[in-house]
């Protein structure tokens, strides 16, 4: 079915938004005063922005694909995060996370060759 | 030590989230980007807003390592939702992507 291509490929686009907003989140967060100087927080505005803009690809994507489909595909957030507090955080990785990447690019990948 | 309240919390605001993904699914099929607001769009979000806001602080609670599987659970509620209320069909493969999935999620917990 060619539109359950397009589903897995916006779910995918929507998990690299995801993944980034949770990044300039956290940084903005990070960074967060309680004061008028929330208001310029850029980078917490712009995590916002890109966990919305991740939504609303999201509900694209569903338009297309099923739930039971499209759900745990979202998995590939944690794969993203991890690779970003891998190279820009410089969080340490572990075995343990490494595998559960693993695991979770077969499971993600058995969804996305599954005919339906 | 990872207080049963956060394992508790955990569970619901999965089971919650997987809700609001189920009308969110069910309110995509009337979204366009001029009309992206309708009623099971907006019950939908809500509903996963409330997952997320219990989420954060149950997080910080206890241990990944213990929590992230009942995170895991929210796929879970995904396949009997989707079965019982859109009637789609949940092949062996998609079960076994799941649960590949769930164990790959604990993994990641168990690293944190």
């Amino acid at each position: 079915m060619e539109s359950k291509y397009i589903a897995i490929l916006l779910v995918i686009l929507s998990t690299l938004f995801a993944s980034f907003g949770q990044l300039f989140y956290k940084l903005g967060v990070d960074k967060l005063e309680f004061n008028l100087s929330m208001l310029t927080n850029y980078t917490l505005i712009l995590g916002i922005l890109l966990y919305i803009i991740a939504g609303v690809i999201l509900i694209i994507a569903l338009k297309y694909g099923e739930l039971s489909a499209v759900y745990p595909i979202y998995a590939t957030n944690y794969i993203w995060v991890s690779l970003l507090s891998l190279y820009i955080l410089k969080e340490m990785m572990n075995y343990f996370k490494w595998l559960g990447v693993l695991f979770i690019v077969i499971g993600v990948g058995l969804l996305g060759v599954s005919k339906r | 030590m990872t207080p049963l309240i956060s394992i508790i919390i955990i569970v619901i605001a999965a089971a919650i989230g997987s809700f609001g993904a189920l009308f969110i699914k069910k309110g995509s099929k009337h979204f366009t980007i001029k009309k992206p607001f309708n009623k099971d769009i907006v019950i939908g979000v809500l509903l996963y807003g409330i997952s997320t806001l219990l989420f954060i602080p149950a997080l910080k609670l206890g241990e990944l390592s213990v929590l992230y599987p009942f995170v895991a659970t929210g796929y879970i509620w995904i396949i009997m939702l989707s079965k019982k209320y859109l009637n789609e069909s949940i092949t062996l493969t998609k079960i076994i992507s799941i649960a590949l999935i769930i164990i790959g999620v604990s993994f990641i917990g168990f690293g944190s």
